[in-house]
C-alpha cells in the first residue's frame, strides 16, 4: 500500500509528469493542467496499489490519455503547426562520417570514464536533462515515449501518426544526440576535471 | 559490407525489435573490427540504463521501490 502523505515521492512524481508532458503537449502551461488532471483523477480513486512503482504506472496511463485528448483539441484548435517547428529535426548526422560511411576521426566515439558513477551524482541528472531538453521536438516525444514510458514501436507510430521508418530514424538522431551531447557537457568535461 | 552509418543505425532499432540473423550476423561482424562502433553501442546501452534509471527516479538505496526496472507495466 502506498503512502500518498509521502511527499517526496508524489514530488518526485509530479516533476517526473510535467517534465514528459511539457516535452509531449510543448507548452508548459497546459503541461501544468494535463498533470494536475491526471494526479487529481489517479488519487480520486479508491484503488490500493501495491507499490509506488504500480501507482507510477496508473498515473502515467491516466496522464498519456489526458495528453492524447489535450493534443487532439489543439489539432482542432489549429495549432498544430505550431508542434511540427522542425528546428534541428532534419540534421542527419551524416558529417560524423567520412563519405565512404566510416567515422570522422573526430566523431569516433571514445571510450566514457566510469559512466556509472556518473548515474550517482546529481549534477549528472541536470546535464542529462538539459541534454533531453535540447532534443528537436519530435525526436524528443519519440524519444520520451519509448524511453520513459516505454511505449512499443507500434504504439508510438499511431500516436504519432508515422511511419515505422519515420520513427526509427526519430530514434537514432534522439540517440545519437542524446549520446553527443552527453559526450561534450559530460564526459570530455570530466576528462579535465 | 555494412558502413558504421549503417552499423549506429543498425544498433539503434536493436533496440526496439529483434534483430533478423543476417542483422545480427553483420552488427557482429563490423563490431568485431569496429571500436568507434563498440564504443558506439556501450554508450547506447548506458543511455536506455540511465533513462531507466531517470524514469524511476534516480537509483535510490533506501528506498528501491522507485528503481527502474520496476516501472515497466
Amino acid at each position: 500500500m502506498v503512502d500518498l502523505t509521502d511527499d517526496t515521492f508524489l514530488q518526485d512524481l509530479r516533476r517526473q509528469m510535467l517534465r514528459f508532458a511539457t516535452v509531449q503537449l510543448s507548452d508548459s502551461h497546459l503541461a501544468e493542467d494535463v498533470v494536475q488532471e491526471a494526479l487529481v483523477g489517479a488519487l480520486k480513486g479508491t484503488q490500493a496499489f501495491r507499490g509506488q512503482a504500480a501507482l507510477k504506472t496508473w498515473v502515467f496511463a491516466i496522464l498519456k490519455n489526458k495528453i492524447a485528448d489535450a493534443l487532439r483539441q489543439k489539432h482542432r484548435a489549429g495549432e498544430a503547426r505550431a508542434l511540427l517547428h522542425e528546428d534541428g529535426e532534419s540534421e542527419d548526422f551524416s558529417d560524423a562520417f567520412r563519405p565512404n560511411g566510416h567515422w570522422q576521426p573526430v566523431s569516433r566515439p571514445a571510450a566514457w570514464s566510469h559512466p556509472q558513477e556518473a548515474l550517482d551524482q546529481t549534477q549528472f541528472w541536470r546535464v542529462f536533462e538539459l541534454c533531453l531538453d535540447q532534443l528537436p521536438v519530435k525526436q524528443g516525444r519519440a524519444f520520451m515515449m519509448r524511453e520513459f514510458i516505454e511505449m512499443s514501436t507500434e504504439e508510438i507510430c499511431l500516436e504519432m501518426d508515422v511511419s515505422l521508418t519515420n520513427l526509427n530514424v526519430l530514434l537514432h538522431r534522439a540517440r545519437m544526440r542524446l549520446r553527443e551531447c552527453l559526450n561534450i557537457k559530460w564526459f570530455q568535461v570530466g576528462m579535465s576535471r | 559490407m555494412k558502413t558504421c552509418a549503417q552499423i549506429t543505425e543498425l544498433l539503434s532499432e536493436s533496440q526496439d525489435r529483434p534483430m533478423s540473423f543476417a542483422e545480427a550476423f553483420a552488427a557482429r561482424t563490423h563490431l568485431m573490427m569496429c571500436g568507434g562502433c563498440r564504443t558506439y553501442k556501450k554508450q547506447l546501452t548506458f543511455l536506455r540504463e540511465a533513462m531507466r534509471a531517470y524514469a524511476g527516479g534516480r537509483p535510490d538505496k533506501k528506498n528501491p521501490d522507485t528503481s527502474g526496472p520496476d516501472f515497466r507495466a
